[in-house]
């Protein structure tokens, strides 16, 4: 088990910033998922870890160890970290147990060891039979799992994981992700896992950094990430969340305050310290809204303008009343009743909002082109 | 700055300066005297004399009648053998790339095939079958009036030889690029109505025009710097070349007409550069989208099979056949003119060329060793450059990509010229001279088939996916053991093929041995001029043939064992 930190690095290819001051503290033992869209600096971020690239500024840690700052680079064969790569990268001119057992050749362990952990490698991620194979000779996941028996055979204390599952077709993806959880348990080494693809990161990680235009927006476990997003961004990434101007936010009680959305009066959760703010911004996912029923008095008016089935549940696309410039989709249920049709009116109500705690104070009068930019970077995010 | 920073400093200096660094600073040198020494040499002979820079002999060297001859024949010869080369090679690349015809490998096998043989066997063949008392057209009764000027001795004869031995050249520099061609392209143009036929020539064939340009300033620059064909066709014929002339006044007059002919030497490199910044410039304006691995466009010939396919083998038999056959009947008798017949057969030739001729057998054993030699040497040297070129960035490495590129830019006689102006003094710090030895023909090769050997090495590493090198580095497995047991066996099919090409163009050479060559150190390339330049033709002939055999064994061998090559390397591979 080795910790890993980044300390303020920045990366910049020319005058390209990839990184922009960067700080991460990886924990012994953690599984730690990087997410974003392509570009975003996350595998400039692996590749600094592993000593491909160097940093800009800022120093790279392994355990206690200095290995990347301005006086010290320490290069990738002398860091003792694993690589599980995109692609696998398995040498195809040496056998499955030759290629788990290179590290340990190149270490100069006695023939007996190695040949005792490349058996044990193998049995762990269970390719006993495959030893004397080629690469070419394998499926898809059974070269993933050699690349994992290669980490292990080297007991590597500190695993990057690159986009493993981006090659694999669906329903081995998740067979694979049943095989990571299962190496992180038994190696117990660290592991730093880059992803593009929000289930995967979710459902694998003990905590999520998510990065976009090389920064990390914010880092923490997957629950709180999805309920109590930190800024906007996040928010609309993760789960599709939909963001709601408010005003006059006023605390209730400790986690809870009382505002106004678009008119209406509402509660959510807040962070506890939250105090009074003319302005901010709410937010939930689109299964936390619902039509209200007819007698119901407090809801956002709002006009339906298009009905979508997706298979056990109804998108529809609406806009306020209160202000016509803003667009929200809401999922529902398919429950065999009615629904409105485009263009009727209809008043919907909010089950569990959040406010974020950035970009509190400015008015959502300059919200035109936040939201403009907010969508686009959805947009971004959505077609990685 | 604290002694402890300064010790920092130091040490990380110092060792970037150890390993993959090292090399890399001694690749550089030695691929920057390798390709840029013998260009400064010349231009330091070419334009300055003891007493400064020599306008007066400049002058009058450029107001010789012979040499804007040769300057103006070189360019009309270039051109016009371009013209054909284009029209020749175009064709079949569109045939190849495009149709449904059947034996495609058995074509390109014998359209590429003349590419391989030596030049100056390929004009031999070529004046054998064609002259007044040729034993071919005697039989087809086509001969010609004895006594009368032989046709091929000519400014047309030497743009016909050259147009049709550089064909092959277009057709493997455009097929690579009509490979390329995104499908959706031509499967959009047939959606909008467009016959087969026409989708290749309004949309392929003008998508591929940079392609097209790039073959065209490789014929170029391949016809200007074949010196086989221009020196057995042209010096006969009184067709003056920049590179015959050259050679002519090098041996001739001797070493007093080194700075004149370093002036010419230096034109053919002009001239050689400009057709290469040409055709990078089409290039970097042509439409880069490439779709690898996708079906192409197959044109189903239909009707037309039989008319394409005489058409196409009917030109293997003019272009091939017909020479090669004249070659082989004119080793197979006792005297040149003789038609072959069971009284006049004879081995006698063969003989004589493998067992009888001292001369022959020491040009034989020299050319062996200097080239199993080079082959080594490059091959090191390209795995490395490679390694450096693909996958390094930073200043030595763009000086090494310059360097590279100035190799490419140096035709043969202008590097032979270069390397007599180096080494014709003894080398200044061990006294002794290479001039006259083997071992300046050594430097030649290995300056001179530098190019040849990077690319299919380049296009090896290409094909090798970087996260390898990576795993092993992380794995722990410093620089020169990454080299040795991940990179190498990786890049070892490229580099094969890069060996073979070596070989095959080396064990031949012509232009720079024939003018290095001396008494004490023969090549096999030049015997063959020799040869027929003291009338014994019936021995070269022998000695022609041979060598296709050799050539021919190579490309058989080669393409039986193909499958553990990579992919179109060599250029015979369909």
């Amino acid at each position: 088990m080795t910790s890993a930190s980044l300390l303020n690095v920045s990366k910049a290819y020319g005058k390209t910033p990839v990184l922009r001051d960067v700080s991460l503290n990886i924990k012994a033992g953690e599984f730690l998922a990087v997410l974003g869209p392509s570009g975003c600096g996350k595998t400039t971020l692996l590749r600094l870890l592993a000593g491909f690239e160097t940093p800009t500024e800022g120093e790279v840690q392994l355990g206690d160890r200095t290995v990347a700052s301005r006086s010290v680079m320490v290069p990738p064969e002398k860091r003792g970290l694993g690589i599980v790569f995109q692609n696998y990268a398995l040498w195809p001119h040496m056998s499955v147990a030759q290629n788990v057992g290179y590290a340990l050749k190149v270490a100069g362990l006695p023939r007996a060891e190695r040949d005792q952990r490349v058996r044990e490698a193998l049995e762990t991620v269970d390719l006993t039979r495959f030893a004397d194979r080629r690469p070419a000779d394998l499926s898809g996941g059974q070269r993933q799992r050699v690349a994992l028996a290669r980490c292990l055979a080297a007991r590597n204390n500190l695993v990057l994981l690159d986009e493993p599952l981006a090659n694999l077709d669906v329903r081995l993806r998740a067979t694979m992700e049943e095989e990571f959880r299962r190496f992180h348990r038994e190696s117990g080494a660290t592991l730093v896992y880059i992803t593009h693809d929000q289930s995967e990161a979710m459902a694998l990680a003990d905590r999520v950094a998510v990065m976009d235009k090389g920064r990390i927006l914010q880092c923490a476990s997957p629950r709180q990430l999805y309920r109590e997003p930190a800024n906007a961004t996040v928010a609309t990434f993760i789960g599709d969340g939909l963001l709601f101007p408010v005003e006059n936010v006023r605390p209730e009680y400790a986690g809870r305050v009382r505002a106004t959305l678009l008119g209406v009066e509402v509660t959510m959760r807040a962070t506890p310290p939250q105090g009074p703010v003319p302005f901010a911004i709410a937010t939930c996912h689109p299964g936390n809204l619902r039509l209200c029923a007819d007698h119901e008095q407090n809801g956002l008016d709002v006009v339906i303008t298009s009905r979508v089935y997706r298979g056990g549940h109804w998108s529809l696309e609406m806009r306020p009343y209160a202000d016509q410039s803003l667009t929200y989709t809401i999922d529902l249920p398919d429950r065999g009743g009615s629904l409105p049709e485009p263009g009727d009116d209809a008043r919907v109500a909010f089950d569990d909002l959040w406010l974020l705690p950035e970009g509190q104070g400015a008015p959502f009068g300059s919200t035109k082109t936040n939201q403009s930019s907010t969508t686009d970077q959805k947009k971004v995010l959505q077609c990685v | 700055m604290p002694a402890q920073r300064r010790r920092e400093v130091a040490l990380s200096i110092f060792s970037r300066f150890t390993g993959q660094n090292a090399v890399l600073v001694l690749l550089t040198l030695l691929v920057g005297t390798i390709a840029v020494a013998p260009l400064v040499r010349l231009a330091i002979s070419a334009l300055f004399d003891g007493d400064g820079f020599a306008v007066e002999r400049l002058t009058k060297l450029f107001s010789r009648p012979q040499t804007s001859a040769a300057l103006v024949n070189t360019l009309i010869i270039a051109t016009l053998s371009t013209i054909a080369s284009l029209v020749i090679g175009v064709v079949f690349a569109v045939v190849m790339v495009f149709t449904d015809l059947k034996h495609k490998s058995a074509l390109v096998f014998a359209f590429v095939l003349p590419l391989m043989i030596p030049p100056q066997v390929t004009a031999m063949a070529w004046i054998q079958a064609f002259s007044p008392s040729s034993p071919v057209l005697g039989m087809l009764g086509m001969a010609m009036e004895p006594g009368s000027r032989h046709p091929l001795y000519s400014m047309t004869g030497v743009v016909l030889l050259l147009g049709v031995y550089n064909a092959p050249l277009v057709y493997l520099s455009l097929q690579a690029s009509l490979r390329r061609l995104p499908l959706n392209l031509a499967e959009a143009a047939r959606a909008a109505g467009a016959s087969p036929a026409r989708t290749v020539f309004t949309v392929l064939l003008p998508l591929a025009r940079g392609g097209i340009l790039a073959a065209a300033s490789l014929s170029f620059v391949s016809a200007i710097g074949n010196f086989g064909i221009q020196a057995m066709l042209g010096i006969p014929g009184r067709v003056p070349t920049l590179m015959t002339q050259i050679y002519q006044q090098v041996n001739n007059i001797g070493p007093s007409a080194l700075p004149n002919m370093a002036m010419l030497s230096i034109v053919l490199v002009a001239l050689t550069v400009t057709a290469v910044l040409m055709a990078n410039w089409a290039a970097s304006r042509a439409d880069t989208r490439i779709d690898l691995g996708t079906n192409r466009l197959t044109v189903a010939l239909g009707v037309y099979t039989w008319p394409v396919m005489i058409l196409l083998w009917g030109y293997m038999i003019v272009s091939l056949l017909l020479p090669l056959s004249a070659l082989l009947q004119t080793s197979l008798v006792p005297a040149f003119g003789l038609s072959l017949s069971a009284e006049t057969f004879t081995l006698k030739n063969y003989t004589a060329a493998l067992f009888n001729q001292p001369i022959l057998r020491d040009a034989l054993k020299t050319s062996l060793w200097l080239t199993s030699v080079s082959v080594v040497i490059l091959t090191v040297i390209a795995v490395l450059l490679g390694y450096f070129l693909t996958w390094r960035k930073g200043p030595l490495v763009r000086v090494l990509q310059f360097c590279t590129d100035a190799a490419y830019a140096l035709p043969g006689v202008s590097l032979g010229v270069a390397l007599i102006l180096i080494f014709l003094r003894p080398l200044p710090i061990f006294d002794v001279s290479l001039y006259g030895t083997a071992w300046i023909i050594l430097v030649a090769y290995v300056a001179g088939f530098f190019a040849l050997a990077l690319r299919p090495v380049l296009s090896g590493y290409q094909q090798i996916d970087r996260n390898l090198e990576e795993a092993a580095q992380v794995a722990g497995a410093s620089w020169g053991r990454r080299m040795v047991e991940i990179i190498f066996p990786l890049v070892a099919p490229a580099a094969t093929a890069s060996a073979i090409l070596v070989f095959m163009s080396a064990i031949n050479e012509i232009q720079t041995s024939i003018m290095l060559i001396s008494s004490s150190a023969r090549t096999l390339g030049p015997m063959i001029i020799f040869l027929e330049d003291g009338g014994a033709s019936t021995l070269a002939a022998a000695v022609g043939c041979l060598m296709v055999l050799g050539i021919l064994a190579i490309m058989l061998i080669t393409s039986i064992f193909s499958r553990y090559l990579p992919e179109r390397v060599l250029p015979w591979q369909f």
